[in-house]
């Protein structure tokens, strides 16, 4: 079960790399979105899936019996979950009026914040 | 069937004893940041008063990192615990001199930029929460330099990391945009990839 989310994860991982090497903006957003996804399975993947134990700790002992499904990570996970999904939903307003007012989606063409004819910084001193 | 009553050792996982007063310093600037934050959020319609909010409560943050300094070079490391937990449980504060140190440094430069801020920005500009942000950018700062917890300090991360965002985009011009865009995208992969290396650091720590 680990193998197969370990691989999914790497999928998960290469599609978002692939997005986000992308020019388009909407593209890179649907990288941003499946990378947080990508971490998220990764960790949830980290702290072993199992569902037959729950992680009860019996009495007079200090750790579970057996191995079970690591709850810290889970907690981890959904801190990150929210986390990403406001700041997908910020990046997504932030697109938007970013297409509004600069009349393009292509990264080359975003050139306000650093227009082309100006001077390169200066390579020694 | 007569329930058993078990007793549990919380001592093991709980701190018992009262909290020195003199530790709360550890958590009094993040709590006195996030506090002003919301105040200023309250006089959003009065951007006159705001700087002077902002100008006392940062005050009020240096001398309790002046305090937090002496502390912790008089008595070295402070940690804190938050609602008694110990630490596999619960998030853990720290303060040894050097964070305390940062914290001094940044809330210093801060008051310094709200001062310079009440004649540079405009009152028209100030209507979209500069002071606000401002608080909450030193209240990410400071809990990142306080923190005892790995995962907390990516959270704290991305505290400043929001409200930086929130202040590079106040008044929506096309320059502002354009910039907030690339920022946005690097800090967000950053922060990304410092998430899965937090989760890989916890599994392999846990071996």
């Amino acid at each position: 079960m680990e193998t197969l989310f370990a691989v999914l994860v790497g999928v998960l991982f290469a599609g978002s790399i692939y997005l986000l090497l992308s020019r388009k903006l909407v593209r890179i957003l649907l990288g941003i979105a499946i990378l947080g996804n990508a971490v998220n399975l990764l960790i949830f993947t980290a702290g072993r899936l199992t569902r037959d134990v729950p992680p009860i700790i019996p009495v007079h002992s200090y750790l579970p019996v057996e191995a079970t499904a690591n709850p810290l990570p889970q907690a981890l996970v959904l801190t990150a979950i929210v986390i990403s999904f406001s700041f997908l939903a910020f990046f997504l307003v932030l697109g938007y009026r970013a297409y509004q007012e600069l009349g393009t989606d292509d990264l080359l063409e975003m050139r306000v914040a650093e227009p082309k004819e100006h001077n390169e910084p200066p390579l020694g001193y | 069937m007569a329930a058993t009553k078990t007793t549990v050792d919380i001592t093991a996982a709980m701190v018992t004893e009262a909290v020195p007063l003199a530790d709360w310093l550890l958590v009094a600037p993040v709590l006195l940041t996030m506090a002003g934050g919301a105040i200023s959020i309250i006089f959003r319609k009065k951007p006159q008063t705001q700087p002077w909010i902002a100008i006392s409560i940062i005050s009020l943050v240096i001398l309790s990192n002046i305090g937090l300094l002496t502390h912790v070079l008089n008595n070295g490391v402070v940690t804190m615990v938050m609602g008694s937990w110990l630490p596999p449980f619960g998030i853990a504060f720290t303060a040894d001199p050097l964070g305390a140190l940062l914290a001094l440094t940044a809330s210093i430069a801060t008051l310094c930029v709200a001062v310079f801020a009440m004649n540079s920005i405009a009152e028209s500009e100030r209507r979209y929460g500069f002071y606000p942000f401002l608080m909450m950018l030193l209240c990410g700062v400071t809990g990142s330099f306080l923190t005892g917890d790995i995962f907390n300090l990516y959270v704290w991360f991305e505290v400043l990391l929001i409200s930086s965002f929130g202040m590079q985009i106040l008044g929506n011009e096309k320059v502002q945009i354009d910039g907030a865009v690339k920022y946005a995208v690097l800090n967000l992969i950053a922060t990304t990839l410092f998430l899965a290396s937090t989760g890989l650091l916890y599994a392999w720590s846990a071996r």
